[in-house]
């Protein structure tokens, strides 16, 4: 129990400090360098991109939106979604969603699409842009070891300190701070792999129009890639909304005010002047 | 053929609108009237000139940005250029402006006609209109609908930025002022 015993609680609390900020660096910086490189490949259909760009969560904003695009989903009186045309054309992940007769949940939407979810998100395992469990079980270790490391460290002084009767609440303070950030960093972990994640970039790049104003077809599309933010503003903000629901929406109120034209005998209209 | 390649794209771009040497060029009028720096009110000119282009040759109803619609509008002032030159002799067809009929509906068809002159766009010219002259949907269809013509001269404006700043200094100095005290 030697190991610091000349050092003042001040002057650990700040040497630990600066320790858990370069952890912090390098569990950002671990995954971002030590990821499996994967295979390139290009992935172009709304379903694979969704849950390639954001999990599960966002394969069912994706599904959700198709259907209330082509009109399966509508909007229910308290801001959920209800199933209107069971009958519409679906995928199978859609159909499982358009079986439901309750106004549908996100939490049930994404529960209703987990089989879909797994097969799709083993499919682009094989094919290089996700990484396998055991891959993805050691990039989380890893990026949380340098935390592991300096708890290990900060638990010895704090033992050390509270067996001479010092005061070690600040210190106690800040291993509960490594801990969250290691929860953090290990719950938060990429599960794609270069490859992956280049594929995303990649479509995102190839459809930047797609986050200023989607056309109908292309709303599915939009909001694999970039959520359902893109939706604000458009005829299917509800799947937004709902998105939102108990927690605060920006989406705010839409005028409708706007102009047009055409060359082939649209509305005639002037502003003076 | 690409836009770019078309006949009709060259006599657009060739096009000036209103007299070139007059002490208030039109550029210049749609700078001052919108506030914008001379060369953002340029570039707003030729975005406004894809925007015909693509209004005359896709075959539907185009929608334009707010921006865009303001140098469509200012150009409609230019009646004799816009009626007697640019539509028959540039354009080859009548360009007329339709304003909205307001409601639900309309505000559904316009983001689609938005939409999909954003498409139109990128197809026609290779490449995605540039983001701050044709915003997202929020931006067009719940922000700028609601400017609004005002005169300096009838009050004192401020930005939201500098507003917060100035309560923020009035605040703080009200706060030292009460300490003192």
């Amino acid at each position: 129990m030697q190991l610091f015993s000349s050092w003042t609680g001040g002057d650990f609390l700040l040497f630990y400090t600066m320790l858990l900020g370069l952890c912090t660096v390098a569990a950002w910086w671990i995954p971002a360098h030590l990821r499996e490189p994967g295979r390139s490949g290009e992935s172009s259909d709304p379903e694979t991109l969704a849950m390639l760009a954001g999990g599960r969560e966002r394969l069912a904003d994706s599904l959700l939106v198709d259907l209330f695009v082509r009109g399966g989903l509508a909007a229910a009186d308290d801001g959920k979604l209800i199933v209107a045309q069971p009958g519409v054309p679906a995928t199978p992940a859609g159909k499982e969603l358009l079986a439901l007769d309750a106004p549908i949940t996100l939490a049930e939407a994404r529960k209703r699409i987990g089989v879909h979810a797994e097969r799709l998100a083993a499919r682009l395992r094989r094919n290089g842009l996700m990484l396998r469990p055991e891959e993805l079980a050691r990039l989380r270790w890893l990026s949380i070891a340098p935390f592991g490391a300096l708890l290990m460290l900060g638990l010895y002084r704090q033992r050390a300190g509270a067996a001479l009767g010092e005061p070690t609440g600040f210190l106690v303070a800040l291993l509960a701070l490594t801990v969250v950030l290691a929860v953090f960093r290990f719950m938060k972990t990429d599960p794609r792999t270069i490859a992956g994640i280049a594929a995303v970039a990649e479509a995102r790049k190839r459809s930047a129009r797609l986050a200023r104003a989607p056309q109908a077809e292309e709303a599915a599309m939009a909001v694999a890639l970039f959520g359902t933010a893109v939706l604000v503003g458009t005829p299917w903000e509800p799947v937004h909304a709902m998105r939102q629901q108990g927690s605060s929406s920006d989406s705010g109120s839409s005028s409708g005010d706007s102009d047009s034209g055409s060359g082939c005998g649209g509305g005639c209209g002037g502003c003076g002047g | 053929m690409t836009a770019t390649d078309n006949p009709l794209w060259h006599r657009i771009a060739a096009h000036t609108i209103g007299p070139p040497d007059a002490p208030l060029t039109f550029a210049a009028r749609l700078a001052r009237e919108n506030r914008w720096q001379a060369a953002h009110a340029e570039r707003v000119i030729g975005e406004y000139r894809r925007f015909c282009y693509l209004a005359v040759t896709v075959g539907e109803e185009m929608t334009p940005s707010d921006a865009v619609d303001q140098a469509w509008h200012l150009h409609l002032t230019y009646s004799r250029d816009y009626w007697q030159v640019f539509c028959p002799k540039v354009l080859g067809a009548d360009l007329h402006h339709g304003p909205t009929r307001g409601g639900g509906q309309e505000r559904d068809r316009f983001y689609r006609q938005y939409a999909a002159t954003l498409a139109a766009y990128e197809a026609a010219f290779g490449e995605a209109p540039p983001g701050d002259i044709w915003p997202a949907a929020h931006r067009r269809f719940s922000v700028d609908p609601r400017g609004v013509r005002v005169n300096f001269s009838d009050g004192i404006f401020l930005s939201r930025r500098v507003a917060l700043a100035v309560g923020l200094i009035v605040l703080a100095a009200g706060w030292l002022a009460g300490r003192t005290m």
